[in-house]
């Protein structure tokens, strides 16, 4: 199992390692610009020590001034110990050499005239312990030969380097403390931005089934965790709406089986509270059947939508011909549609992959509906269209009073029935058009109900297969 | 015929077993699961009524044992659970009906009937009760002597109420054998489908054939001579 990552701690590595690049960065330019601001200053000195050089050259036109050259340069170098200098002939002939004065052979290979004495040229090295910088170039001189003089020069830079050294220590040594110090104070930070989470969190814990109704603040929250909020408050409502619909079934089935069991509690307390003929008890038993098949029914039914509801029916699809069930189903109503002076007309056709015991179920509870609320001498239209190459649209219409919108709304629902007078007897117990759109939607459909001109009419799409 | 009822439940076994002892068979009835297991590899019968869930050995190990002890005995499950699942185990493992309870006794008689039916006897092409005739063949029905014209499916009603005269048949067993609905429905539609047969066959006529049993479906009998 790959182990769980805390986001404070993603964040605060991520704010360590952005911090310790800036630090590392900060410290490298700066050890880089304290070196470069001494190697400027060294410079600038030496090109001091180069012009007093070139000035005591300047004076030397015959080969007696050569033998008075070390004088005046001893003159022009008094009080600078650090400083070596070295003047040769190009041949290699040593003129002047300061005291300890002590050029690697490499340093010695002296630059043309023609190059200024500039940082690039510029060497460091170190010989006995002590570290130094200097060049060597060409000079020019009023020699009668015109031939110039090589000068090797070098400060010792032993104090700069002590210095840098330090400044180096103390450099690295803040950096990583605040290094640190930033880690920490980053920690601090993701903690604190993620606090929002946590009130999540606690909100979240707060919910039960007693308490549903719950609500994240979402006005509360910071812009990035509105959307969660929102989406978790939508789950709620869901949750709370279905939980709702939950115990309105548990109290409605409570209902709905109160009356029939009464009536039998009655019925036979009655019968037994005296003696009566052979007839009468017939006639209580054969009562008693009636309202048990009522109860057995309206179990079986309930049980189905339980079952659909828990994803549980699941349709047994094979091919069928849309038109030839709706036919049978036609073909079963017939005598009762005969009975009420009622046509149905099915018109259309189409295939479908479906349970045909399904099917029939649904499309015989709407079959029987519409010849229920269908007057004498009217007409019960069934149209079957293939809307697109996938797509079944059945229509069926029937005349009949017009529905309010609050009745077409619940038309669907568990035990709801648009006129609470209608005796349960001939309705059923107001489970057949649930069940239908259970049917329906377990064949990834959609039934809607609509009012117009006087007709009420069920449409169900369907996808074929 | 000799019948086994195995059913853990005391008031449903003894009511199962009261009626199928009066419709004239006769019953065994056992509560325990391996005492029905039992009693069904060592005796012979005719049809086995099993409850799934029962103590000791469910209906399910009942009817692995006797299919492996190859006898071909036709079982009737009956469960309180209907799931898609127990159905389909039930077919997998041999059973020959299913039925859910609560159910109608009407309709388990009836299921019983069937299934001991079951190729047993050819399927006569006349029926003749009292002095009502169909003739299957020719789809002609006369009684007295008239001719009585009757749609495909009244057709289909009386034929089946006469193949099966005397036994009282449940409406949904109607609709599912004679429309092929297998289904609850509604049932006033039967009722309906009934009316208009009687008015054929019976309203001109005497004695009376078509009988409603209330509560419990419909019967086709000739009235016993007295």
């Amino acid at each position: 199992m790959i182990p769980r990552k805390s986001i404070t701690w993603r964040l605060t590595l991520i704010f360590a390692a952005l911090s310790t690049t800036v630090f590392i960065l900060v410290g490298t330019l700066a050890s880089y610009s304290v070196e470069r601001h001494f190697a400027e200053e060294d410079l600038d000195e030496i090109n001091g020590k180069l012009e007093l050089i070139q000035y005591a050259f300047d004076k030397v036109v015959t080969p007696a001034d050569i033998g008075n050259l070390p004088q005046k340069l001893n003159d022009a170098m008094i009080g600078h110990h650090a400083l070596s200098v070295t003047v040769y002939e190009t041949s290699g002939k040593i003129l002047y050499t300061t005291r300890d004065a002590d050029f690697p052979t490499y340093i010695l290979v002296p630059k043309p005239a023609h190059y200024k004495s500039e940082l690039v040229i510029l060497r460091k090295w170190d010989i006995n312990q002590h570290v130094y910088r200097g060049l060597s170039v060409q000079m020019a001189t009023t020699r009668t030969n015109g031939a110039p003089l090589n000068v090797a020069i070098a400060l010792d830079i032993e104090h700069h380097q002590k210095f840098i050294t330090r400044f180096k220590q103390s450099l690295w040594m803040s950096l990583s403390t605040g290094i640190v110090i930033t880690v920490i104070l980053g920690w601090i930070a993701a903690r604190k931005g993620l606090s929002p989470i946590r009130d999540f969190d606690k909100i979240a814990r707060r919910v039960s089934a007693s308490r549903l109704n719950e609500r994240i603040p979402v006005e509360t929250l910071p812009k990035e965790l509105v959307d969660l909020g929102l989406s978790f408050n939508d789950m709620l409502q869901r949750l709370q709406d279905s939980f709702r619909r939950l115990s309105d079934f548990s109290s409605d089935i409570a209902h709905e089986l109160r009356t029939p069991v009464s009536n039998l509690m009655t019925q036979s307390h009655v019968a037994l509270s005296k003696a009566r003929t052979l007839e009468e008890y017939q006639e209580i038993l054969y009562s008693n059947i009636e309202d048990y098949d009522r109860l057995s029914r309206m179990i079986a039914d309930m049980l189905f939508l339980a079952k659909a509801e828990n994803g549980l029916i699941v349709p047994n699809r094979e091919l069928m011909a849309l038109d030839k069930e709706v036919d049978a189903v036609i073909e079963f109503y017939e005598p009762l549609a005969e009975e009420k002076n009622v046509r149905i007309v099915r018109t259309g056709t189409a295939t479908m992959m479906g349970d045909q015991l399904m099917m029939r179920r649904a499309l015989s509870n709407l079959l029987s509906n519409a010849i229920r609320h269908t007057s004498n001498g009217q007409q019960v239209n069934i149209d079957i269209q293939t809307l697109e190459p996938q797509h079944i649209r059945l229509r069926i219409e029937n005349p009949g009073e017009p529905i309010s919108k609050e009745h077409l709304s619940r038309i669907f629902d568990r035990f709801y029935r648009v006129d609470p007078s209608r005796q349960r007897n001939t309705e059923g117990a107001g489970l057949g058009l649930a069940i239908t759109k259970s049917i329906i939607e377990s064949h990834g459909g959609e039934i809607s109900v609509s009012v117009n001109h006087s007709m009420v009419r069920f449409d169900i799409l369907i996808g074929r297969a | 015929m000799k019948i086994l009822i195995v059913e853990d439940e005391p008031k449903t076994g003894e009511y199962i077993r009261k009626g199928l002892t009066e419709a004239g068979y006769v019953t065994d009835l056992f509560r325990d699961g391996l005492d029905g297991k039992h009693t069904a590899l060592t005796e012979a019968y005719d049809l086995m009524v099993l409850d799934v869930m029962l103590p000791n050995a469910s209906g399910w190990e009942i009817i692995a044992a006797i299919r492996q002890a190859g006898k071909e005995t036709p079982v009737l499950f009956l469960t309180a659970r209907d799931l898609v699942e127990d159905r389909v185990k039930g077919l997998e493992l041999g059973a020959d009906d299913y039925l859910v309870k609560p159910f109608a006794f009407s309709e388990l008689l009836a299921r019983v009937r069937t299934l001991l039916r079951r190729g047993r006897v050819r399927e006569p092409d006349m029926l003749y009760v009292a002095d009502l005739e169909l003739d299957i063949l020719r789809r002609r029905v006369v009684r007295a002597g008239k001719k009585i014209d009757l749609t495909a499916k009244e057709f289909g009603l009386l034929e089946l109420l006469m193949r099966r005269q005397g036994e009282v048949l449940p409406r949904s067993l109607i609709a599912s054998q004679v429309w092929d609905m297998n289904f609850d429905s509604d049932t006033n539609v039967i009722e309906v489908a009934m009316r208009r047969l009687r008015s054929k066959v019976d309203d001109h006529f005497e004695p009376k054939l078509i009988h409603t049993v209330r509560g419990m479906g419909y019967v086709l009998e000739a009235p016993e001579a007295t």
